[in-house]
Order: structure tokens, then sequence, then C-alpha cells
């Protein structure tokens, strides 16, 4: 661990934008710091953006916390003085002078991050020891499971789900109350109740929270199914790359038996009900149901054709219903607190809430529970707390791999499955990756098929096959070499995958290239006529020129370029020779006059 | 047998009193992101200190993800009659002094407390260089 | 009683049974839907997408449909039209087009499909899987470049065969079939059965080609070159010139031999007999001993590296008899090339097989005497045709010949042996008459004839003994028999095992019938129509009356099992890992 009692924070929202600026402010304190002695003690860094851009820079001693804003480099004297040799406050420079609320909360539950969510999946996330059944109990925990086994039918338990108008949380939105009563209505000596647990879009990681952090509550929904549809065996799909969770799941399990709460005869109600663990390799196909039954039946993870649907014809031919995590965390809380309850909660279609991932470019990087029907904005602005570094805001991909961009013009849709849907894009498991100015589009595209393409599972041939040539034909365009045509085959092939495909995966993967086509044509036209990235990230299509208006000809770009494209003479403007010129954009970084222009 | 009563008694028996009784009751995340972060080791300074002193009115809280990872370890710290105080990015010298000033000295240590400016979170950054 | 169901295709109302696939009720109306991955009975996986039809707002794969009542399909519309093209665009374009030198041009469904949905240019290019050929085994080519990966193949290896050599490997683009670890077929479990050859819509499988070696020994005028050839050639070959399926040709296959350049065409029918005095013996002699029962046939090399594989402990069982063929080239390089007074390395024995596993068999170690190979080539049907076809001879009007002799005469019971039972059918008639010492009455043995998978039948031979016997054919059903032989569920004297679903007609060296056509006609009962109608037509239809087998016992082997026969025409068996 460091030996240094003191740290000052220098945020000045330069971070990649112009370097040499802030270095200035950096270098000068840890001068002034050393000139009093203190460099021993007192750790100077420079940080990534707080996006408090109209106060930058500002510098945070920690732990004490003091806030000072707009700090020049000519005030670091005096504030290494005042601040760290004779311990007071520089009032000139405060935070608060300058009009900055600050504050330090004494209970993390009242930053605006928490206070906006509505917690149902994850209500004992963070609250409870996942390790301790008692704890689960003590917040009503498997009085659900009571109720339902010494007070209700399995028919009145499958109302009640159906009532609370509950849809599938893994992706697709299937009521679950409905395919509870399709399995339920089947005549069969064995039943199955899945729990799918693969969680395979990248960014998710919801369920592992919940599987974490509040096992029994998955382990009370399971056994509530059971009672429900008939069946008396449990299986948790989880990906081995969870292994906390899995082994809360072991140990919930073995306590749970241990309470007589699984296992024979449970609450003497002659209901008897287990639950296993099985391991997924981590493939994301492994997520759709049909391949996650051949998984854990021990063939190679390869969705089957549907019908017939697992419900009628599933884990070994038998029944099967496959639920998502987060719907079977809402299970318990609908049945003590009533159909109504649930359903009064969220929109018209969508109701009670849904636990998001928000990532990408938002402060606020973390997990959240809303109710259906906030907007995007309230989720990504209220409660994310916006973009980082005062960029714009662009787009927000959600549903993942198999959603699409949602533009800037519909911030306001409150979010449910249907407006989603209607947008292009889809909820999908929630994950909700923001991106600001500095995105391309047809990158984006690129990059979430690069996902797919890598994942099929190669059975059908559409998918295949087809999301190969769609990223080859995104690779042509995002290099340059890309004709009207190829749009057209994009389109196309899109199009054709989606409705030709077997399985979810290969229906879905061209959602992220439709969508961006849809809101975004003009930088896929950009990019093939006139062979320009206007965000500047595709390397084969980004051009750096010096602006001679603004060039005072320092030289500075011209020493850190690492081929030599750039000449001239000092004080004259100086040029970038594009043939030598590989695209690293150092020029367009050091430059302090922002003469050096991208596109 | 579980029974309903049983359940319920159950239930009573382990509900967390509103006002604790000369109880401490720590808690950290060890959900994957906390581990990631480093709240065992912070966890042990706890154990290990509490078992030197022999205390025993603390309880230590093994908790998972309330989902805002970036602020690992967290540690929350009830003292009776004083609510929750929430420390973030914990470390095991940090948790020393929370145990010395606030779990034994009564306390409060501000300056690990969350730090917020117009409603922003300044203690969630990233050191680019330093 | 299966309930019917009414339901429309394309505006028309359709009744067909429950649990009919829409696929096949659209074929019954006479509407044809394209296919590529499915194959009746062996797979409906789903994966090729080529037969989607239109149900409400979605595209769905017709071969796995099941038929609902009301249902509205919709096989011909735009939607369909362009998905299906689009589909079979993005397999061409991953697809190795070697198709002007294609081993299966003129029979490959992709090309036919290709035609058939109007594809005529190549909107989508990019990379293709490249991997290595494997010709390394005896028998199959693989070449992955070719595969389309509709999964026929491991459907008939692992469901239908439950040999699992070959199986999907890697994900996605980078998919590939092919046996575990990227090994050859030669050093697999692989029993060189080659019913991944037959249900392979291309050319990624294929037999390991002789022709060129036969081409060489028929030019070179110091060798004798022999054909002999295996009872279903005859009732196939000429579904290779346009005959219909089950077509009896032997006449001018013979012909056709002679004329291509083969000094002696023999009939492996005879080989067929000898296997049925050599194996009749054992089987007597073991229900003497009562050691060894159940006696297996041993006459399907497939089947015999499949119990090396898979049973190993059960080898004792398999009769020690060679296949006809390997019995048959034995005696030509022994017997006829004393009686030419013609040397036996001068002679080039050539089996002309319904099999691909005879390729192999001929190369195992106790196929030979004294650096001398029984047999030393094995062409499948296919390969004959080609020959044929090579050498421009028209076929189809070419006058009848005899076999030659000495091995020119076979009884019935030697060409039932192309059909799934014949063997078993052909020992019966022999050992019965040998125990009851007299003359039979029937010969037809109906009970042990037919298409099903296992079948059972009880003889009770007149000094009382009682052979129970199983007749299977398809290696699944005969591990699943085996099993419970292991287990004692069952119990039997003689079991007669044909590694190929259908027996020697339908076997991996045969004419390819295309996934359509297999669909539409029973091929395997259509052939062994034409078998039992030679049966019938032969004046002798018992082994032990064959003349020519009379005479070879009298003037060169003595007696059946007697030592000169064990030197000749028996073997023996390896054990073999499992994996
Ligand atoms: C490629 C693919 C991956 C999927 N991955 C998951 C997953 O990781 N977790 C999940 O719950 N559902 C996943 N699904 C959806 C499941 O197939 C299924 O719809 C879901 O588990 C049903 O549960 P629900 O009704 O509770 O949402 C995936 C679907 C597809 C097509
Ligand atoms: S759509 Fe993709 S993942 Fe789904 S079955 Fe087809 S190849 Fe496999
Ligand atoms: S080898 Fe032939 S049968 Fe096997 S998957 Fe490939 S194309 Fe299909
Ligand atoms: S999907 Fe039906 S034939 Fe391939």
């Amino acid at each position: 661990m460091s030996n240094f009692e003191k740290r000052l924070v220098v945020c000045d929202g330069t971070d990649c934008d112009a370097p040499n600026a802030e270095k200035n402010l950096v270098r000068v304190l840890r001068r002034e710091v050393m000139k009093v002695g203190l460099a021993d003690t007192v750790e100077i860094v420079h940080v990534g953006c707080l996006s408090l851009c109209e106060f930058e820079p500002l510098v945070i001693s920690y732990p004490d916390g003091v806030v000072y804003s707009r700090v020049k480099a000519t005030d670091a004297g005096e504030l290494v003085r005042t601040h760290l040799v004779e311990h007071r406050t520089l009032e000139r420079l405060l935070a608060q002078t300058n009009g900055l609320r600050t504050e330090q909360a004494s209970s993390i539950d009242h930053i605006p991050f928490f206070s906006h969510q509505f917690r149902i999946a994850l209500r004992n996330c963070g609250i409870i020891d996942p390790e301790k059944i008692q704890e689960y109990i003590a917040r009503d925990g498997y009085q659900a499971l009571a109720k339902v086994l010494t007070e209700m039918t399995p028919a009145e338990v499958v109302a009640k789900i159906k009532g609370s108008e509950l849809r599938g949380r893994g992706g697709a939105g299937f009521p679950t109350g409905l395919k509870w009563e399709l399995a339920a209505r089947e005549e069969s000596s064995q039943k199955f109740i899945i729990c799918n647990a693969d969680e395979g879009d990248p960014g998710a990681f919801m369920d592992r929270s919940v599987l974490e952090s509040d096992p029994h509550s998955i382990l009370e929904a399971m056994a509530i199914a059971g009672f429900a549809l008939g069946a008396s065996q449990g299986f948790i799909y989880v990906r081995a790359e969870y292994p906390v969770a899995v082994e809360r799941l072991r140990l919930g399990i073995a306590q749970a038996h241990e309470y007589d709460l699984l296992g024979e005869n449970i609450f003497g109600s002659g209901f008897s009900f287990d639950i296993d663990i099985r391991l997924g390799a981590g493939a994301f196909v492994c997520g759709e149901e049909t391949a996650l039954m051949n998984s854990i039946e021990g063939r190679r993870g390869m969705p089957n054709p549907k019908p017939p649907f697992p419900a009628t014809s599933g884990l070994w031919q038998k029944p099967t219903v496959i639920n998502n995590v987060e719907t079977l965390a809402n299970i318990p809380p609908i049945i003590l607190r009533g159909a109504s309850w649930f359903s009064s909660i969220g929109t018209e279609r969508s109701k009670g809430t849904k636990v998001f991932a928000l990532g990408g470019k938002i402060n606020n990087v973390g997990l959240v529970e809303v109710p259906m029907g906030t907007t995007l904005r309230q989720v990504i602005f209220d409660i994310g707390g916006g973009i980082p570094k005062g960029k714009a805001f662009k787009a927000v991909q959600t549903g993942g791999p198999s959603g699409g961009c949602i533009p800037a013009q519909h911030l306001d849709v409150p979010i449910d499955y249907d407006s989603l849907t209607q947008l292009g894009s889809m909820m999908g498991s929630g994950g909700m990756i923001v991106m600001d100015e500095n995105t391309c589009m047809v990158d984006v595209a690129r990059f979430y098929l690069e996902f797919t393409k890598d994942e099929s599972c190669g059975k059908c041939s559409p998918c295949r096959i087809g999301t190969l040539r769609m990223l080859e034909i995104l690779d042509k365009i995002t290099r340059g070499k890309g004709s009207m045509e190829d749009l057209d085959n994009l389109r196309d092939l899109s199009e054709q995958i989606q409705v030709a495909s077997l399985c979810a995966l290969g229906q879905t993967a061209p959602n992220p290239v439709l969508s961006t086509m849809q809101y975004f044509w003009d930088e896929y036209v950009a990019h093939v006529v006139e062979k320009r990235c206007p965000a500047g990230v595709c390397k084969s299509l980004v051009r750096y020129t010096i602006n001679p208006d603004l060039c005072r000809g320092c030289g500075l770009c011209a020493r850190e370029c690492p081929v030599g494209a750039i000449s001239g003479e000092l004080k004259h403007v100086h040029v970038i020779h594009d043939d030598a010129c590989i695209r690293c954009g150092n020029c367009a970084e050091v430059c302090n006059v922002d003469a050096v222009l991208r596109g | 047998m579980m029974t309903i009563e049983r359940l319920r008694s159950l239930s009573e028996a382990n509900r967390q009193p509103e006002e604790f009784e000369a109880v401490v009751r720590v808690a950290t995340c060890m959900a994957t992101g906390g581990i990631a972060a480093g709240s065992a080791a912070v966890l042990d300074v706890l154990t290990n200190e509490l078992r030197e002193r022999q205390h025993v009115k603390v309880e230590i809280v093994r908790k998972g993800c309330i989902g805002m990872c970036r602020l690992d370890p967290l540690v929350d710290v009830f003292v009776s009659g004083q609510g929750k105080v929430t420390y973030v990015k914990m470390t095991p010298e940090k948790m020393q002094r929370v145990i010395e000033e606030h779990i034994f000295g009564g306390h409060v240590v501000d300056e690990y407390m969350l730090h917020l400016a117009n409603g922003l979170i300044l203690d969630d950054y990233v050191v680019l260089e330093g | 009683m299966s309930e019917m169901i009414r339901f429309s295709i394309d505006g028309t109302e359709v009744e067909v049974t429950q649990g009919t696939t829409v696929l096949e009720a659209a074929r019954q109306e006479g509407m044809r839907i394209p296919t590529l991955c499915y194959l009746k009975d062996v797979n409906s996986s789903s994966g090729c997408r080529l037969c989607l039809v239109e149900v409400g707002p979605k595209l769905i794969a017709s071969c796995s449909l099941k038929a609902e009542p009301n249902m509205r399909v919709l096989t011909n519309t735009q939607k369909v039209r362009e998905a299906r093209r689009t589909v079979l665009e993005l397999l061409l374009s991953n697809h190795k087009e070697e198709c002007t030198i294609c081993v299966r041009g003129g029979t490959c469904e992709l090309q036919d499909l290709a035609n058939e949905l109007n594809v005529r240019k190549r909107r989508f290019n990019g990379k293709r899987v490249t991997a290595k050929l494997d010709d390394l085994s005896p028998s199959i080519v693989r070449d992955p470049e070719k595969c389309i990966l509709c999964g026929r193949c491991v459907a008939m290896c692992s469901q239908v065969q439950t040999v699992s050599a070959i199986g999907l490997y890697k994900r996605g683009f980078e998919t590939m079939v092919g046996p575990a670890f990227g090994k050859s077929l030669a050093d697999s479990v692989c029993v060189n059965c080659g019913q991944c050859i037959v249900a392979c819509p291309v050319g990624a499988l294929s037999e390991r080609e002789n022709i060129d070696d036969v081409w060489n020994a028929i030019a070179d005028p110091t060798k004798v070159v022999v054909a002999q050839t295996a009872p279903s050639i005859r009732v196939a070959l000429g579904e290779e010139f346009g005959r219909p399926i089950g077509s009896r040709v032997t006449g001018k296959m013979v012909a056709a031999l002679k004329l291509i350049g083969f000094d002696k065409v023999f009939d492996t029918d005879f080989g067929a007999d000898l296997t049925i005095m050599e194996e009749g013996t054992e089987l007597l002699n073991r229900l003497t001993s009562r050691e060894h029962l159940p006696l297996m046939t041993s006459c399907c090399p497939g089947w015999v590296k499949f119990v090396e594989h898979n049973f190993p402990d059960l080898l004792g069982n398999l009769s020690t008899c060679k296949s006809p063929h390997q019995m048959e080239g034995a005696l030509i390089k022994t017997y006829f090339a004393k009686k030419m007074g013609i040397r036996p390395e001068q002679i080039v024995v050539v089996s002309i097989m319904p099999c691909v596993a005879k390729k192999f068999e001929r190369g195992r170690e106790g196929m030979s005497r004294a650096g001398l190979d029984d047999v030393d080539y094995v062409l499948t049907t296919r390969e004959l045709a080609r020959m044929i076809k090579e050498s421009g001879v028209d076929f189809l009007n070419l006058q009848d010949q005899e076999f030659d002799n000495p091995f020119g005469e076979g009884s019935g019971a030697g060409v039932i042996f192309g059909a799934t039972g014949g063997v078993a059918e052909a020992a019966l008639r022999t050992v019965f008459e040998l125990v009851a010492g007299t003359e039979l009455e029937t010969v037809e043995y109906t009970s042990v004839r037919g298409g099903d998978g296992i079948k059972e039948t009880t003889v009770v031979l007149p000094d009382g003994t009682t052979i129970r016997t199983a007749v299977i054919h398809g290696l699944g059903n005969a591990r699943k028999v085996m099993d419970m032989v292991r287990q004692g569920e069952k119990s039997y004297e003689f079991i007669e095992v044909m590694a190929c679903p259908g027996g020697c007609v339908t076997g991996g060296g045969q004419p390819i019938v295309n996934a359509q056509l297999r669909a539409e006609i029973d091929v395997k009962a259509a052939r062994a129509r034409s078998i039992y109608e030679e049966d019938r037509a032969r004046p002798i239809r018992k082994s032990h009356k064959n003349p020519d087998i009379i005479r070879v016992y009298e003037e060169f082997l003595g007696h059946p099992n007697s030592h000169e026969s064990h030197e000749l025409l028996h073997t023996h068996y390896v054990k073999r890992c499992k994996f």
C-alpha cells in the first residue's frame, strides 16, 4: 500500500483532448509539493473527467474531501501552502465559493443514483448477507412459498402470475403466467423448471448480481414455479465464469434443505422439490432455451427448431418452463404483495420494473432498477448522471447484440418491451450502452456483428455464413472500400437473415445494423460516398489536416508525429502529408490551439 | 419440518432491529464486483482486529451487490442510534481507521464517505496517471 | 388410431394424419419444397433453411414443422423465394467450386438446387472455410471444403449407426464436420460403412477411388484381371444408366465388364455359397459344443470393425469366415490359378462391391497368403459405372452375357446375401437340410425378410435343436441387440448383422439416390425385390447343391472347416479402442 497520507486529485476534463494543458497543473502542483518537502506524503494524481466541466480544473483533496474549483497553474503554490502546510482551506478557490454544491453523503442510499430507483428484483441485493438464509427469511423470505403451499392451488398460483402481467426478463418478454399455464396444462409424469442464468450479453450482469446477492429469492421462486406446474425438479443453468454465484447457489440449496424449504414434503404440503446446478461453458447461444436444454442433456449447445416449444416438449422431451433469473426474482414479491400491486407499476403492456446495466459513455456506470415506463432520458441523465466530459449524447444501445441503437430524438420514449421493439431495438436482458458524439455508428454496428458472428453456433446457414458476409461488407465500408450496392446488399442480407435464421440469435443479429442504418443512414453514406468517417473513428477514413487559420506554427505536432508526416517551419503554418500519415492522432491531441482537424 | 409458524418466528428473530443496542453491524460487499475491488482484504482486517480485541458485539455481514461496483469495496457501518454510514473505496488502512474511530470511538470518519458535488459522485474517479 | 388434421397449403385444403410434417404433407399433394439438410428417417435438424415456408408472419422450416389444424401455409410467396434463394447464395459463397471435376457432378443436390432456384449470379463473396483433404482412410475421402454442414452424415453416423466417428466441431463459420480433434477417419472409430457418403448431398464425402489402379492392371498385358461382382451390384448398376431403382441388369453387367477389359468375370455368389458351407458347419459345430454362441456373421466388414471397437469381449462369437469376396479371391489365386496353369502373381482380383468397407477389409491382416492379397482392388458400383461410361460402352443396349467358370455358378442362396436376412435364410436352407439329410420342401424363410431393423425367428432342426435367430441391419439396431445380449436380456444361437441400413443393396458403395427420391421410394425394398426375383429364377437355390461348390470341395478343399479351408477361407480379429 502507498505511504501517502494525502492525495490531491486533479481533474480538468482534459484526459484525452489536450494532455499538455493539464500536465501543467499536475506538474506545477508536484513541484510545489516538492518545494515544501511533502513529496513523500502527498500524492498527486490526474483523473478522468468528473463531468463538472464548468468548474474545472478541479483539485480535490482526499481524504478530507475539500474541493477546489477553477484552479489555475498560478494558484498551485498558494493552494499547497495554505491547504497542505498551514492546514487551512483556501477560501478563494473553494468550490462552494464558486457555486458548486458539495456534500458528503452519510449513506449511499440518498444519492440520486439510488433514490430514483425502484427495487423489486434487487430488493435484497446489498442489504442482506447472501450466505445466511436467516437474513433472507428475516426479509419475508420463503413466506411466498409458504403461502403458495398452504393456501393456494397450483391453478391459483398460475392465475396470480398471469394477473400480475409479468413478462419474461430474459429477452423476448413472453408473458410468464401464460408460459406457466401452457406447461401446467400438459399431462406428464415429469416436468421441469429451469432457471436461465447463462447471462451471455456482454455488459449485462444483473443476473449475476441477484444470484450472488440474493440466491434464495431464486430458489424460492423456482419452488413456487415447480408447485404451479407440477414439477418436482429444477435446474439452474449458470455459466461457469460465475464462480461466486455458483458457490452461493450451492450453499443456498444446502441451507434450504437444512431448513426443509427444499426436499420432501415442504411445509407438510406433500409437495417435494429439488434443485440441481448445471454449469454452462459460456457460449452465448447456450442462453437460448433449446440450446440450453441440449447442453443440459449433454449434447452440443445448438438450438432446435420451435415448435415444439419447451412448455410442451422440453428437457428430455418433458414439459419444461425456462425462466430468466430476474423474472424469477419478481415471483415471491408478486405472491406476497399481490398481482394488482405489481401490475399497478409500469406501462400498459409492460408491468413492474426492469434492471438495466448502464455502461459506455455515462457517468454512473452500474446496475439500476426502474419502473417500466421510465424514459431513457431519466435513466441516462437523472440516474446515470449524463455523459462524461460534457459531450453530446448520440445514441443508446439497448438489448445487447440483439438490440439496436436509439438516437437522441427518442430519448423521451418511456421504456418498455413494445416501445423499444418499435424503435428497432429490444429490451433484451437490459444492457444499456450509452454512446457520445465521438462514436461512429458504422463501427458500432460492426462491433456487435463481430460478436454475433463469433457466437453463431454454426447450425443454420443464414446465421453461420450470413453474419460473416455482413461483417465483411461492414469491414469494407469502414475501410472506405464500400459502395452503395454494398449498402443495398447489406440491408437485403440483414432482412433475409432476420427471417430465415433458426433461432433468435440469427434472427436478431442484424438489428444493430438495421437500426443504425435507419437512424444514421447519412453516416453510412458518408463512409461509402465521401469515404469519410464523420466521427473520426474509422482509421482508414480519418484524414488529419491542419487548419491554416488556427495553426500558429509551434511545431509541437511535427515533433510528436511518429512517422515525420508533418512539415513546416517554425512560426509558419504546418502541413500533414496524407500519404505518410498513419492516422495515430497524436497531432490532434497535442495541438494547443485545436488546429488539427480530424475527419 | 418447516412450518409457517416456525418460518414466522425465524423471520421475527432475525429481523434487523431498528435501533441497535450496543451492536455494530458492519457490511461489506462480497459479490464479484466487491471481491475484485479487494473487499476480502478489508474484511480480513476487520475480522482479525475484532478477534484480537475479543469484541463480540460487532456483527460482520457479508452482503451482495448494490449495483455500483466502481465504489467498491463498500463498507456500511451501523452503530446503535446512528443509522447507516457508507464508506466507499475502502482499503485495509482505511478500515483500520474506521475501526478505531467509528466502531470503537463513536466518531464517523467523514473523509471516507461518499463525496458529492452537485449530486455527482466525486469518488468515482479513474486515475489516468499519478 | 391417429387423428386426421385439416389445414391448408397455398390455399388448398389438405388432410393428413397427426404428426405429419408440412413438408411431407406438401409432397403428398405433389408440391415441391426444396430441401437440403432433411433426409427422411435420418436428419431433420432444420439447419439449412431451404425448406422455409410462410406461416402467419413467420418463415418456418417445413421439414420439422408438424401440421396443425387450420394452419395456413404458403410455400410460394416472394418472401419465401427470396429467403430460400439468399440462403442458397450464402451456401454457395462458402462452397469450393470444383463442379466440373467433382465426383458428384450430376448427382449434387446443391447444384440441382442452384439451378432450380434460379441463382444466376454471385452476390456474396468472402472468406471460405479452408481445411485439409482427408484421404488417409482406405475407404473414404473427406473434403471439408465442399461440406455445406447439412449434418446428414453426422446424423447417419451418430444417430442411425451409433458409431459417432464424425461430429460437429468448432462454432460459427468455423464449424466443421469430422472426427474429434481434427484426426483422420483412418485413425477413428469409423467402420467404413460409407453411409455418410450416400447421405451427403455434395462431394464432401466419397469413396477412395481405385479406378486408375484397375485401368493400369487391365492395360498390363502380363496380368490376368479377374472381376467378381457382389449380388447387389446387378440390381443397382442400371440406375447409373437411367434405369429405375432396382432394375436387374446382371447380363449387361457381365457383358460390360468383359467389354472394358476384364479377362474373367466371376460371380461372388459363389463365394457366398462357400461362406454358407463354412459358416453353416461352424454353426453346427458350435451348436454341438455350445461354445461361443450366438454365432455372429462376419461377412460384413463394417460390422466386424464395429464389434472390434465396441464389443471386443464378443470377438470370439464372430464367425471366423472371411467375407464371400475374400474367400473367392483366395480361391481364385489358388484353385483357379492351378486349374488354369497361371502363376498367382499374374492374377489381379478386382471385387465389384456395393460397399466401401471392403476397400478397408482387403488390406486387413489375414487377408493375404505368402504376400499375395486375396483381393487386389475393390471398386464400388459407382466406380464401375464411371469406368463403363469412360469406356463409351452403350450399357443399356448390350447383349446379356453369362458369368465365367469355374466360379460362375451361384445358387439363389448366394444371391440373397445382397438383402438383409439373406445370409440367415441361406444358412438355414443349408443347415436344415444337412441336419435333416433330406430335401427341403419350402426354401423361403420369409420371416427373416423385409425392412424391419431387427427381425427374429426360431427354427427347430429335425434333431430338435433350436436356432433362435436375429437378423439385424443398421449398426444402431445391432448395438441395441448386442447390449441386450451382453446384459443377458436376450439369447440367440445365430445373429446376422449387416452394417448398412437395408443391407448390401443399400450399401455405401451403391448409386447415389438423392434425398427427395429417397423420401418417395423405399430404395432397399425395391432393390431387394429384384434380389429375391433373381433367387427365384435360379435353378439351384441352396448353397450345398451348387455343383461348382461341390466340385471345389471334392477337388481342392476336402470338406468344410477342413485344414485347407481354414488356411484359405478363415481369419481372425483384433481388439480396437473405443474412441
Ligand atoms: C442467443 C440467445 C441468448 C439468450 N441468452 C439468454 C440468457 O443468457 N439468459 C436468459 O435468461 N435468456 C436468454 N435468452 C432467452 C431465452 O431463450 C429464453 O427466452 C428465456 O430464458 C426465457 O425466460 P423468460 O421468459 O423468463 O425471459 C437468450 C436467447 C437467445 C436467442
Ligand atoms: S441462428 Fe445462429 S445461433 Fe441460431 S441456430 Fe442458426 S446458426 Fe445457430
Ligand atoms: S459431409 Fe456432406 S453430409 Fe456431411 S455435413 Fe457435410 S455436406 Fe452434409
Ligand atoms: S431446414 Fe428443412 S431441409 Fe434443411
